[in-house]
């Protein structure tokens, strides 16, 4: 099922009824679970079988925790091993396994089962977050665990956040989970906006740009100039898309009663890579902030042994974005997207420009613009290509402009990137007047004609889904 | 309270004016018969063609025919003469057309007409009828198809969106819409630097071409395209077979005296677990039964060991090594099933 069928809309309004009709806080919790785990399992049951076995094994080893503090190490180590064990066999041993059978084989040994294909279950890199979020903080005894199995399973599981977000913590979700609720307007309020915009943004915005992206990544010899300019499609589609999904995710949320958290804040106006991974992904950046990268730089700033300057400034962003390349998928591009991130932000800190960083001129905001721009782009160029060897291979011996096809449509590419951002673009003005006047209902208007223009009979999934 | 209603107000106001505005300038009358609306126009290249030609079996399939067949070696091998009907990227809502409106009113009737198709694609009357497959199938469609209307759409409409077509303007023209935005994105400012619809239709026909796609990602966009076969509900030969083009195909083929023989050629794309695997080879042992009930023979090589993957370009489309196997395979079939 996904957010913009009908079925899930038919499957979500039912829901939404029954839900506020009970008005006892465990039962809310007991249907949205129930839902959570339908919504889940629609693919294949089995996935919902394995989430649920693998929040058991973290709601009794935080309460283990809980009870038997001396061996607080214990059980995290049993929990680490559990879910990014388990994370790491789904996402990585497709990867491994075709180099390791084609070993085998030079070998003579036999290796069936190696080319099995093993199917990523979607959403698994998410709740695996939540849940590791939920049992670090329960080790560092800045949460309580929770008493109550259905509260847990509702938040590692709760079905607009399961697929793809926000990663939102405990400490933001689990009180609100243990806290009687009934049914206010302003729900609905907070709602319809988030789940007007999602839906314009995945139906009209990212899919009519993919169709152009899919072609030109699908290219086996581009120029370099319609790389480029898919590249640049890419970035307003993917932002469209994943910004898109959230938006629907805080709005369903929202219907049922609980505020969840912003994942993106005008990520393409950022002037350095830190201030753009405080913009894009912000519970993803968070939680590899949190549990990553601060470590890291604590160990490192600790260490018995003097450590140059430059040396603690650096492996703190490039190992956590090492990391979070690693988390968005297993091939190589994603690995050296993380490192280019990594080897960004290190660069822009050592050079004195850190997340706040601001040029103290008109112009040299614009330039810092352009460049941290043009450096977004060229990310995501990395991160859609098909392979490694591609981009290289492209960027190193293909030429700007081979034909006058490829001038021709990467100007098409062009113009359907700068037309699809407008309304983006013209909301990103908008916003900056009150959003309770005529100007705002009338672009809220014009974006519901638009989606009913754009409706399509179905709709390809959204592409955070895959990670 | 009051954003949410001054957006209503003006939502309400949009539709009022779209709905006064749209008929006129797409000539639409409202309400309007629901689903897409062909033109008169058929074109008469089989109906030539078989006149022409004058075969004993016509084939008839997607670029599985055409990359998969020899025409003139299965002539050659079963002695009678062979011509291939493919159309790349058809399906069975396009070969229906072809079977009846080109075919059964040719003055030169074949002897048989053979169906390439793989897996459900038979009984998937919805696959491949909408964006640039719906031009295609207007090419063969009068103006009033009413079989091809209900079952390629109004059957796979939810009430919801039949309401919608039917009385609302913005939707029920949304096609017409898109397109009209599609075509400014697309030419305009390409024309600006004097590049015309006709260097631009011709950039995207040349440069994306099936040879300079990357290997990987045409794999991934087949796989990705054929997913829809897949769904349980299409694996379900029983509740789909009454609202597929099936049952007419074998009735206009048996009223025009020509032998139906349908063919599964075999894929290589990998069932995605376990319960597709069964639920298909449970839908083909249902279409076996279905098609024995109405005397069509069915030559099943989906899973025949002669074709091996090495014989294959990508997970669908034969070799010419495999090509030569594979005429030789169903040539054999041929002879058999028109003894």
């Amino acid at each position: 099922m996904n957010f913009t069928d009908l079925t899930f809309w038919t499957f979500f309004a039912l829901t939404l009824f029954a839900y506020w009709l009970i008005r006892d806080r465990f039962w809310q919790n007991l249907l949205a679970l129930a839902v959570s785990y339908i919504f889940y399992g629609w693919a294949s049951p089995w996935l919902a079988f394995m989430l649920g076995v693998s929040t058991l094994a973290d709601f009794l080893l935080a309460r283990g925790i809980r009870a038997q503090p001396g061996r607080t190490r214990w059980f995290l180590g049993l929990s680490l091993l559990l879910n990014v064990g388990t994370l790491a066999f789904f996402k990585y041993f497709n990867f491994f396994a075709d180099d390791l059978a084609k070993t085998l084989d030079a070998l003579g040994v036999d290796n069936d089962l190696l080319l099995v294909r093993i199917l990523l279950p979607a959403g698994l890199s998410f709740y695996t977050l939540k849940k590791l979020s939920y049992m670090f903080d329960v080790s560092r005894g800045t949460l309580q665990p929770t008493h109550t199995l259905v509260d847990f399973a509702l938040y590692v599981s709760f079905f607009p956040q399961i697929a793809a977000g926000p990663i939102d913590r405990p400490q933001k979700l689990l009180p609100q989970l243990e806290t009687p609720r009934a049914w206010r307007l302003e729900y609905f309020y907070n709602a319809w906006t988030l789940l007007l915009m999602g839906l314009f943004k995945k139906l009209v915005i990212a899919d009519s740009l993919k169709v152009m992206t899919d072609k030109i990544f699908g290219l086996e010899h581009p120029s370099i100039f319609l790389l480029s300019m898919g590249a640049l499609a890419f970035t307003a589609q993917i932002l469209a898309d994943f910004s898109g999904y959230t938006d629907l995710a805080r709005g369903l949320a929202w219907l049922f009663g609980f505020e969840t958290s912003e994942n993106f804040n005008r990520p393409y106006l950022a002037l350095t890579p830190t201030d753009f991974w405080n913009r894009w992904h912000i519970t993803l950046s968070t939680w590899l902030r949190d549990y990553i990268f601060f470590p890291i730089r604590r160990a490192l700033m600790r260490s018995r042994v003097p450590l140059p300057a430059w040396l603690v400034l650096a492996v703190p962003p490039i190992a956590t974005m090492f990391v979070s390349g690693l988390w968005h998928g297993a091939g190589w591009t994603f690995v050296v997207w993380g490192l280019y991130y990594g080897i960004l932000i290190s660069a822009y800190q050592l050079l004195g420009m850190r997340g706040e960083w601001r040029p103290k001129t008109a112009i040299g905001t614009g330039l810092a613009w352009l460049i941290m721009f043009s450096l977004i782009v060229f990310g995501w160029a990395l991160f859609r290509a098909p392979s490694l060897a591609w981009l290289t291979a492209i960027l190193f011996h293909a030429p700007f402009i081979q034909t006058r096809d490829d001038m021709a449509l990467g100007l098409v590419a062009f113009s359907m990137a700068a037309f699809y951002a407008s309304p983006l673009l013209i909301k990103l003005a908008l916003d900056r007047f009150p959003r309770d006047g005529w100007f705002h209902a009338a672009y809220y208007a014009l974006v519901t004609a638009l989606i009913v223009v754009f409706l399509n009979s179905s709709s390809p999934d959204f592409i955070y889904f895959q990670f | 309270m009051k954003p949410f209603l001054r957006y209503l107000l003006l939502t309400l106001l949009l539709l009022v004016v779209t709905g006064r505005t749209i008929p006129r300038r797409y000539q639409i009358e409202f309400p309007r018969q629901p689903g897409p609306k062909f033109d008169s126009r058929v074109r008469n290249l089989y109906i030539d063609k078989l006149n022409a030609e004058k075969p004993d079996i016509v084939l008839l399939g997607d670029s599985m025919v055409s990359v998969g067949v020899d025409s003139v070696q299965l002539s050659e091998l079963t002695g009678m003469t062979a011509s291939n009907f493919d159309v790349p990227g058809s399906s069975s809502a396009l070969w229906y057309l072809i079977l009846k409106n080109n075919i059964v009113v040719a003055e030169h009737l074949p002897r048989a007409v053979v169906i390439v198709f793989r897996d459900t694609v038979l009984t998937a009357p919805g696959y491949r009828v909408h964006g640039s497959y719906f031009i295609q199938l207007d090419e063969f469609a009068y103006r009033k198809e009413k079989v091809l209307l209900e079952r390629a759409y109004l059957n796979l409409m939810n009430p919801l969106e039949y309401g919608a077509e039917k009385y609302l303007p913005l939707y029920g023209a949304r096609v017409d819409i898109r397109l009209e935005v599609d075509a400014f994105v697309r030419y305009a400012l390409p024309a600006r630097l004097g590049c015309d619809v006709k260097c631009i239709d011709g950039g995207f026909y040349r440069l994306f071409a099936g040879a300079n796609l990357e290997p990987g990602q045409l794999q991934a966009a087949i796989a990705s395209a054929d997913q829809y076969l897949y769904d349980p509900s299409r694996l379900d030969f029983k509740s789909q077979a009454s609202d597929s083009f099936l049952p007419e195909m074998i009735r206009l083929a048996r009223e025009s005296g020509i032998q139906l023989i349908l063919v599964r050629l075999k894929s290589q794309r990998a069932a995605s677990d376990n319960a597709e695997r069964l639920a298909l080879k449970g839908y083909i042992g249902d279409l076996s039964d279905y098609l024995a009930q109405s005397n069509a023979p069915f030559l099943d090589y989906g899973e025949d060991p002669r074709l091996k993957p090495e014989h294959y370009i990508d997970s669908v489309h034969l070799n010419a090594e495999g090509r030569a196997k594979f005429t030789q395979i169903l040539a054999d079939g041929l002879i058999e099933a028109l003894k």
